[in-house]
């Protein structure tokens, strides 16, 4: 890492304002105990479907506590990766995607690559094999968007990169703090 | 007749089936089908010599459309100034459309067969002869007059006849007749459509079942012939012919109506039957790497294929027994990324890795060893690639360079050119199969030609047509065409302009040695079927093309008889390694094919 941080004051989130599924299911089950009276039956289904597909609420918890190369934050609270950037299409047992959309803190962002390697290979490691992953910069963040995203939607380039060992550590680092 | 490529009969049983509103609609989704990359061009010819009704379908209106005559022969009536339809019909020959047609079997014979050999087609993919109902005179002498007319440019005067009927079994008894008449005639029946299956509303969308169903699915299953599905009555087509002006154009208008979308799969299960399509069917599936397959390769005259994958080792299987015949390992620190048999009567492979170097390995009595290491490139190798006679061997790497190695007398290897035009990493090369012609391919989209003149290898022509990582590419192994593929999908065939102006232009300064400059131009895209890149590229013979890529498809394309530019899909095998991306392929002989995905799985498949 450069002696000189590339955005020195970053817009930082607080823990509770980033979305988790405890508000959600908080949410549900408010909603549920007023609608009790006149159907259980739905509400249990749609908990169900929740658990069992995969939506874009637990993508972004395999993501939010990657942490940032530069600052000790992770890129939920720096906002690099947005629950609305994120689209899920799961099909059960067949061809599954995933897209996310990236936000740099700064246009000239040089860490945007790795940034978005790392979550290539988190999502990797944790989604069943159905899903096919792209991390794209989200658009007009980036100056270079259109060259990150090829370097990043490479699949020679990006396999390459994980054998390298110093790049791995990093990468590994960064996901230290992730269950 | 003689570019009249298909020939395809319409008949019925029972007149009123509305047998020229399918003859119509075949047409227009024929026309539409993107089975080729071009629209395709169709003919009609409507011999229902007491009731002309296609120009009525076209809005043509008979007595303002008058048939010319030309030296080639009568022209048809073109529906609109593409000329991609044609119309020919008793009724634009009469004076006014009031006019009955009241003639007995000898001039109707007569009228149909000139209209069988006067009438100047030009180049047709299809023409749709649609017919009176029940079996007639007309029926014979269609057939005699193209027989007649065809015998000596066509294997058998008809491709194949489609039966219309409607859903009450009583319409269908008369079907049978017809059925009859094609057995005895030799006529293929490609199956049968149910006209008036149901009537959609209007307003709801919804369809009522109006003259009960099931009629012609029942005759198909009973008399063993393709059902090619139904179709319903919907009043907006009859008021969209009815409407027709001079100005609107039904092959326009057609796409984009409701009726085009319930013909769709008829026409493809139509497609179907002309062209007896091939299926690849799972022949075995070998496991044994501990990672993704990067590459697999056939040996061009022994019966043995290698896999290379991320586990750093190669796997030697035996072609025809399929067992596993070596395992090279231990020698690479990376990734292997690639393997390519040298074109050689003995086992010598080469293989390929993310480490920078590549190992030849050779198997000497019943060992197999290594015997020679090239280092070089600065990075991770992508592709190697050995020229036709094995003199040489192209490697490329993320470095941008290309590197050609020649063969010393005692197998060693020696650089011979470092070449270096590409921008960014190059991914692909690939050699001419009789000329010293290589071609590589790049992550900066383009590709280059490279040709010896003498002292040095030089560039002689670079590409730019595709928009993305140009991953595969390929000559045809008669070498007159190079295939290309790239990360959005997008398949590009090529071929070499020979043209004295170009060479007029490039002026040498030296005249013992022309220029080198060549031109390549775009001859044909194969029809866009990935959704995704496509890595690999493999010619099974210069007519049949197999690709593979990240959505884990293996397409298989066929080229026309009579043109070579024309491509369609002929096979379509999705989910060939489950959910995993497909790296690479290579055919085995004549009818298999070895596929290589991110399972570590190398897959056998036999062509049927």
């Amino acid at each position: 890492m450069s002696a000189a941080l590339q955005n020195e004051n970053p817009e930082v989130k607080a823990l509770s304002q980033l979305p988790s599924r405890a508000q959600e299911e908080e949410n549900l089950f408010l909603k549920g105990n007023e609608e009790w009276l006149w159907d259980t039956s739905d509400e249990l289904e749609s908990l169900e479907k929740v658990r069992d597909g995969v939506d874009a609420q637990e993508i972004f918890d395999l993501l939010a506590k990657i942490n940032d190369p530069e600052h000790p934050l992770t890129l939920a609270q720096l906002s690099v990766v947005k629950l609305e950037d994120i689209d899920v299409q799961d099909n059960a047992h067949g061809n599954s995607f995933v897209v996310v959309y990236i936000t740099p803190t700064i246009p000239h962002c040089s860490m945007c690559t790795l940034i978005g390697l790392c979550i290539r290979v988190r999502l990797e490691r944790c989604l069943p094999p159905r899903f096919h992953v792209d991390v794209k910069v989200k658009k007009g963040t980036h100056a270079s968007e259109l060259q990150v995203n090829k370097q990043l939607n490479d699949k020679e380039r990006v396999a390459a990169a994980c054998e390298n060992e110093q790049l791995l550590n990093v990468l590994n680092s960064m996901m230290s703090t992730c269950v | 007749m003689d570019q009249v490529r298909h020939v395809i009969l319409v008949l019925s049983g029972k007149g009123g089936v509305g047998k020229s509103s399918v003859t119509t609609q075949l047409a227009l989704s024929l026309h539409d089908s993107k089975v080729h990359s071009r629209p395709l061009k169709i003919g009609i010819l409507d011999i229902d010599l007491t009731g002309p009704s296609i120009p009525r379908m076209f809005g043509k209106d008979v007595e303002q459309s008058r048939i010319r005559q030309s030296s080639a022969g009568w022209i048809p009536v073109y529906t609109d100034e593409t000329k991609e339809i044609g119309l020919m019909s008793l009724g634009f020959l009469l004076p006014s459309k009031k006019d009955s047609v009241v003639w007995r079997g000898p001039k109707k014979a007569a009228m149909i067969r000139q209209f069988v050999s006067d009438v100047h087609w030009g180049e047709l993919d299809y023409l749709i002869i649609d017919t009176p109902p029940g079996t007639g005179d007309e029926h014979l002498t269609i057939v005699e007059s193209l027989l007649a007319e065809t015998s000596d440019v066509r294997n058998g005067p008809i491709d194949g006849a489609v039966m219309v009927t409607t859903p009450q079994a009583l319409a269908t008894l008369d079907v049978q007749k017809e059925i009859d008449f094609c057995k005895k005639a030799s006529i293929r029946i490609l199956g049968i459509v149910e006209n008036m299956s149901g009537f959609i509303c209007p307003h709801c969308a919804d369809c009522t079942n109006i003259f009960s169903s099931g009629g012609g699915q029942t005759l198909a299953e009973k008399y063993k012939i393709p059902f090619l599905g139904s179709v319903p009555i919907d009043p907006k087509f009859g008021e969209m012919i009815e409407n027709q002006n001079s100005s609107t154009n039904l092959s326009k208008l057609y796409p984009e109506t409701e009726m085009s979308k319930v013909f769709f799969p008829i026409v493809q299960n139509f497609f179907h039957q002309i062209y007896n399509n091939r299926s690849l069917e799972l022949v075995a599936g070998l496991s044994g790497h501990d990672g993704r397959v990067w590459s697999v390769a056939s040996h061009p005259v022994l019966p043995l294929f290698a896999s290379g994958s991320q586990d750093k080792t190669v796997r030697i299987y035996n072609s025809d027994t399929l067992q596993l015949v070596h395992v090279i390992d231990g020698f690479h620190s990376r990734s292997v990324r690639r393997v390519a048999w040298r074109p050689v009567d003995r086992p010598i492979l080469a293989v390929a890795s993310f480490d920078g170097t590549i190992s030849i390995n050779e198997k000497i009595d019943d060992d197999w060893e290594c015997t020679a290491a090239l280092e070089g490139h600065e990075n991770e190798v992508k592709c190697i690639a050995w020229s036709p006679g094995g003199n040489y061997l192209a490697t490329c790497s993320r470095d941008k360079s290309v590197w050609i190695w020649e063969t010393t007398e005692d197998d060693e290897f020696d650089c011979m050119a470092v070449l270096q035009e590409h921008t960014q990493d190059v991914k692909v090369v690939a050699w001419h199969p009789s000329e010293d012609l290589l071609v590589s391919g790049s992550y900066d989209d383009t590709i280059c030609f490279w040709r010896d003149d003498g002292d040095d290898w030089a560039l002689t022509c670079q590409l730019q047509g595709h928009q993305s990582t140009v991953w595969a590419l390929a000559f045809s192994p008669s070498g007159s065409t190079l295939v290309s593929a790239d990360n959005e999908g997008n398949i590009m065939l090529w071929t070499k302009t020979f043209s004295n102006e170009s060479e007029a232009i490039n002026n040498s300064t030296n005249i013992l040695r022309p220029s080198l400059q060549e031109e390549w131009v775009r001859k044909a895209t194969l029809p866009h079927v990935h959704q995704g890149a496509v890595y690999s590229l493999s010619w099974l013979n210069d007519k049949v093309l197999a690709s593979a890529g990240s959505d884990g498809k293996i397409v298989v394309y066929e080229s026309e008889q009579h043109d070579d530019n024309i491509w369609r899909v002929s096979i379509e095998k999705e989910n060939a390694h489950d959910v995993y991306e497909i790296n690479s392929i290579a055919w085995l002989g004549n009818d298999k094919l070895v596929s290589g995905g991110d399972d570590g799985e190398s897959r056998i498949w036999h062509l049927d």
